[in-house]
């Protein structure tokens, strides 16, 4: 049974105590009533007997006419209140009393009216007086003997009141006992069961929960019964085992997240070899690039110089041709020296540490413009310099950059009669680009992919000359900012060449390997 | 004019001393040009040890021109040893190289060089640098010790 039914079940119980026992006391005090009323009647009875008989009294002393009317009046009231009474009381213990009573009171009747006609008689003179009176003596014993055996039975009804009462007493009392008895009974019984199973049923939850709680989620909770702790356990055993299953899940993917770090763990490791490898790859070159160029000056240097002192010290002793010679071997050194010099600074365009600094670009460029003038203030050149550029980067790098973007233009346009070369900036989208345009020679868009790469020229030696490693090395510093470098032109009308330098958030720099 | 003083060169390639010597040459300093090839040997020299024992007297040169990459002993270690010494810590030294490394640059001037001069790539350049650089050392400015 559901402990909810067994709580309903007492509940019912100690409401039926109750309604029982109020019925009861209803009932008690319903008898009691009736009870009192009757005993009320009793005493009637013997009020009406007693007026009676002062009826009589007064008959009899009198000679009262109006007091005989008013004893038969009295005698018929009582015969009233008899048969009154004969309903309100038990036949069983009262019934002889009131049949009594009733007999007593129909002979008081008849005894009365053989007094009234005794005096009747002793008044017409039939009768002698003293016989008369001895006559009427006699019947008034026989009448007061017959009242006061009516008042003795009323007295007696009352005492057969008084043990009903009594006995209602004891009956409400012996129920109500037996009540309580066996209600405490029940309530006994179905505390100590109910007890029993709850206290069982919580030890079982109890024990259920703490092994759950321990991690034990395969522990299963006993069902016994149909009751509300069944329910209980059961649905705290299908807890532990959706419990279980998603630990068994979770260690699942545990499990499967440590291997994948792992993995990544040794991609990130075979990376960082990679890389370590490239970077040691790339300072290897820059520091091969450097070593060389270095050394070729010196024999670069001796060739030049003794070339030159040839000419100064042996001048006298060579002809026009010799000394034509001897020009050229000067002229392909200096040659060397510019590639080689393009080449260091190439080179060093991508070592060293890429400071991030605030630049000014306009006075850059208008400080490059003056040292443009300078040895040759004859050519007129029609500049425009947007002023407040700035950019964040290594001031040193973006220094090379403008010179070769200022150098090309200078150079380029040497042919023009209006030549103009104009710095300026805009925005593509979110970036910011700096444009340096000149209206020079231009070139082939044709020829468009080898215009960053080293050497390659795209005019010849008596165009233009040159060699070929400005826009190589102005590429490299623009993505080394990490930014991005384009160059479009046509031939005849110009050149622009546009880079933009991200400030921050630029391809990331990876440290450099120090070389002592 | 230091007559009497001389000029000491620490170079290992021969082609630019000989140019060097033309140049100096050109402005009648040649003869006063001492030449050492390696640091080791330029050690000696000012030292006045090894295979210069012999010239202990004399005076220390005017000025040292010494290159950077030198055999045995580099030219920076040269230096070291020469500030070290309370015999030549003041001598006059100007580091002549084809390096235009900064690092190269500070490094000489961290370890006491007077001057730092690069060799001009540009013959004609290269030998008036030299020129220059002779007479300012002998003529223009005063050693420190008469």
């Amino acid at each position: 049974m559901r402990i909810r039914t067994r709580l309903q079940v007492v509940a019912a119980a100690a409401v039926a105590l109750v309604v029982t026992m109020a019925l009861l006391l209803y009932w008690s005090q319903d008898q009691l009533a009736a009870a009192t009323s009757a005993g009320s009647l009793a005493d009637e009875i013997a009020i009406s007997l007693f007026e009676r008989s002062l009826s009589r009294s007064d008959y009899l002393r009198n000679d009262n006419q109006r007091a005989r009317m008013q004893w038969g009046a009295k005698q018929r009231q009582v015969d009233e209140l008899i048969k009154r009474a004969s309903t309100r009381f038990d036949p069983a213990t009262a019934g002889t009393i009131i049949d009594r009573m009733r007999m007593n009171n129909t002979e008081s009747a008849a005894v009365f009216a053989q007094i009234v006609a005794n005096r009747d008689s002793a008044h017409s003179g039939r009768r002698r007086p003293e016989q008369a009176t001895e006559i009427e003596n006699q019947l008034e014993g026989q009448l007061l003997l017959k009242t006061y055996d009516i008042i003795a039975d009323t007295r007696n009804l009352q005492e057969a009141i008084r043990a009903r009462i009594a006995a209602t007493q004891q009956t409400v009392t012996r129920v109500s006992l037996a009540f309580i008895a066996a209600v405490a009974f029940l309530v006994i019984i179905a505390s100590w069961s109910l007890g029993r199973l709850v206290g069982k049923g919580i030890a079982n939850l109890q024990l259920g929960a703490a092994a759950i709680g321990a991690g034990d989620f395969r522990h299963v909770i006993p069902v016994a019964g149909e009751d509300e702790f069944a329910e209980v356990a059961r649905a705290f055993n299908r807890m532990s085992g959706a419990l279980a299953e998603s630990r068994a899940a979770l260690e699942e993917e545990v499990a499967a997240r440590k291997r994948n770090a792992e993995r990544i763990e040794q991609l990130n490791r075979e990376l960082s070899a990679n890389v370590s490898q490239l970077l040691g790859a790339n300072q290897e070159l820059d520091a091969f690039a450097y070593a060389v160029s270095h050394d070729l000056r010196a024999p670069l240097r001796a060739m030049a110089g003794f070339s030159q002192a040839l000419l100064e010290d042996f001048a006298d002793k060579l002809d026009g041709e010799a000394r034509d010679y001897l020009d050229e071997i000067i002229i392909g050194s200096r040659h060397m020296g510019q590639l080689i010099d393009g080449l260091l600074t190439l080179s060093r365009s991508t070592r060293g540490e890429l400071r991030h600094d605030p630049v000014d670009v306009s006075a850059m460029a208008e400080r490059i413009r003056r040292e443009l003038e300078l040895p040759q203030p004859k050519r007129r050149v029609t500049w425009h310099i947007e002023p407040g550029l700035c950019a964040t980067g290594d001031e040193r790098m973006i220094e090379i950059v403008m010179r070769n973007l200022l150098d090309n233009a200078w150079k380029y346009t040497a042919g023009n009669t209006e030549p103009v070369i104009r710095v300026s900036a805009e925005m593509e989208g979110s970036q910011r680009f700096f444009c340096v345009a000149d209206n020079g020679a231009g070139f082939d868009m044709a020829h468009a992919g080898k215009l960053f790469q080293p050497f390659q020229r795209l005019h010849r030696q008596d165009e233009f000359p040159g060699i070929g490693i400005g826009l190589a090395t102005v590429q490299r510093i623009v993505h080394r900012h990490g930014g991005t470098l384009h160059g479009a032109g046509a031939p005849g009308k110009g050149a622009t060449f546009r880079f933009s330098l991200p400030g921050e958030g630029g391809a990331a720099e990876y440290p450099q390997k120090e070389t002592a | 004019m230091n007559i009497n003083k001389s000029i000491l060169l620490v170079e290992d390639n021969p082609q630019d001393e000989k140019l060097i010597l033309r140049a100096l040459n050109k402005v009648n300093l040649a003869n006063q040009v001492d030449v050492v090839r390696d640091g080791q040997q330029a050690l000696d020299y000012l030292f006045r040890e090894g295979e210069f024992a012999a010239h202990q007297g004399d005076e220390l040169p005017a000025v040292v021109l010494l290159d950077i990459s030198l055999p045995r002993v580099s030219g920076l270690d040269v230096l070291k040893r020469l500030r070290n010494d309370p015999k030549t810590c003041l001598q006059p030294v100007v580091i002549l190289t084809s390096s235009d490394e900064e690092r190269d640059r500070l490094k000489s001037y961290e370890n006491g060089a007077n001057s730092f001069v690069r060799k001009p790539l540009d013959f004609a350049e290269f030998a008036e640098t030299v020129a220059r650089l002779g007479i300012y050392w002998m003529a223009v400015n005063k050693p420190p010790l008469e």
